[in-house]
């Protein structure tokens, strides 16, 4: 024996039968495969299963997280008569697309108008809402808000409409009609002021200011009340000349 | 990838065993080493088969499951759950020193052993020993060195003309 190499092969030389059978051992590692993988659709299942619960079980109309601008905050909201239910709608025919989801831009646009509202602006007694909220009127195809102002024979409401300019709201014109009443003001900066002053009901009148503007945006800010009560077309333009409410963020 | 795999390891079984045995010194518990090799092995074929030297892998991943063998608690115990090895032909080298080389590699810390079966049973040269062991070559030498100087005066005036080649 001189040499290791040869002493290492002699010793190793005729080994007895091998035990190892290759083709038990890929059926196992198969197995293991198809176990492990039954487990991670299992897994998966359970996962799908938690967050679709956890999604039907969310509060009712609660909007679903969208990739959108926050707002500052998102409380839960009001109800509203034509608020996501039956009716005839109208389908909108905007100049350009909406960028936004309803939700999202009422939302939006609740946040932008509660600055503009004249002090002391509520909703409605009893309306189960305890702020000035836009919704999406779908009959309409506006988004629309009503405020109160005042209180006993010099309570005026305030209705706000926000609607995408169409190709028919080319020529500006007043809200209720372009009687003599009917009044044009240029705000500058493409801003068109449409105002009228028309009688309603016992003994009040109907102030309206609609401000078309460059951004293909329409607001219309309607008051409804004693003469006296009502608030200034200034105020009203004021209003619905803010950038803030706009369709086209 | 089943045929591959299948191919790769029927060509190279026998010599993954001896590798084996000679790093254990015992036939049974080098099968154990060698399935837990191949099913590593076939876990990460896809990625190994890529390989330059797949051979290299396979060697290295023995090693690590020697050496994950040997700490556990059960090494103690013997299982004879497996009948004695057959009878063999004559192979040349008498039984007795079979057994002596063998023995006397047991008795070698796990990582001499290691480099005697890589450089003198595998063939390695220093610098390919040194990378499967993760270690210098100059570990390597020395390793070497001791692990000869201690299979002599293991094997005694048989190991006279024991000499090695690298």
């Amino acid at each position: 024996m001189d040499d290791l190499s040869a002493m290492l092969r002699g010793a190793t030389d005729n080994p007895p039968p091998t035990g190892i059978d290759l083709d038990r051992l890929i059926q196992g590692e198969r197995r293991r495969q198809t176990r492990r993988a039954a487990a991670a659709g299992a897994l998966l299942t359970v996962v799908t299963v938690v967050a679709g619960v956890a999604w039907v079980a969310r509060p009712p109309d609660r909007p679903a997280p969208t990739p959108v601008t926050p707002v500052a905050s998102t409380p839960a909201p009001c109800p509203h008569p034509t608020n996501g239910m039956g009716g005839a709608a109208r389908t909108p025919r905007p100049l350009r697309p909406l960028p936004e989801g309803h939700d999202t831009a009422a939302r939006r646009l609740t946040a932008a108008l509660t600055p503009l509202l004249p002090d002391g602006a509520h909703p409605r007694a009893g309306s189960g809402c305890d702020r000035v909220e836009f919704w999406w009127n779908r009959q309409a195809a506006t988004y629309q808000t009503t405020a109160w102002l005042g209180a006993g024979k010099a309570e005026v409401s305030l209705v706000i409409l926000v609607k995408a300019a169409e190709s028919s709201d080319a020529t500006p014109h007043c809200l209720a009609s372009d009687g003599p009443s009917c009044t044009r003001t240029d705000l500058g900066g493409d801003r068109i002021a449409m105002s009228d002053l028309n009688p309603h009901t016992g003994g009040t009148y109907q102030r309206s200011v609609t401000v078309y503007r460059p951004d293909d945006t329409l607001v219309s800010a309607v008051v409804i009340g004693r003469p006296a009560a009502l608030p200034t077309v200034a105020r009203l333009t004021a209003i619905a000349g803010s950038a803030d409410l706009t369709l086209y963020p | 990838m089943s045929e591959d795999y299948r191919d790769y390891v029927a060509a190279r079984m026998t010599s993954l065993r001896r590798t084996a045995y000679l790093l254990c010194g015992d036939w049974h518990l080098a099968d154990d080493l060698v399935s837990t090799a191949l099913l590593k092995l076939l876990r990460h074929w896809r990625r190994v088969s890529a390989m330059e030297d797949p051979d290299s892998y396979m060697r290295r991943v023995l090693l690590r499951c020697l050496l994950d063998e040997r700490r556990r608690p059960w090494r103690r115990e013997v299982s004879w759950d497996r009948l004695p090895e057959s009878p063999r032909t004559d192979t040349g080298v008498p039984a007795v020193e079979r057994a002596e080389i063998v023995a006397a590699l047991a008795k070698l810390p796990p990582r001499r052993r290691a480099v005697l079966v890589l450089r003198y049973f595998c063939d390695l040269s220093v610098e390919q020993t040194a990378i499967e062991l993760d270690c210098t070559p100059g570990t390597v030498k020395s390793q070497t060195a001791r692990a000869l100087q201690t299979l002599r005066d293991i094997l005694g005036a048989s190991s006279e003309g024991m000499t090695s080649h690298g």
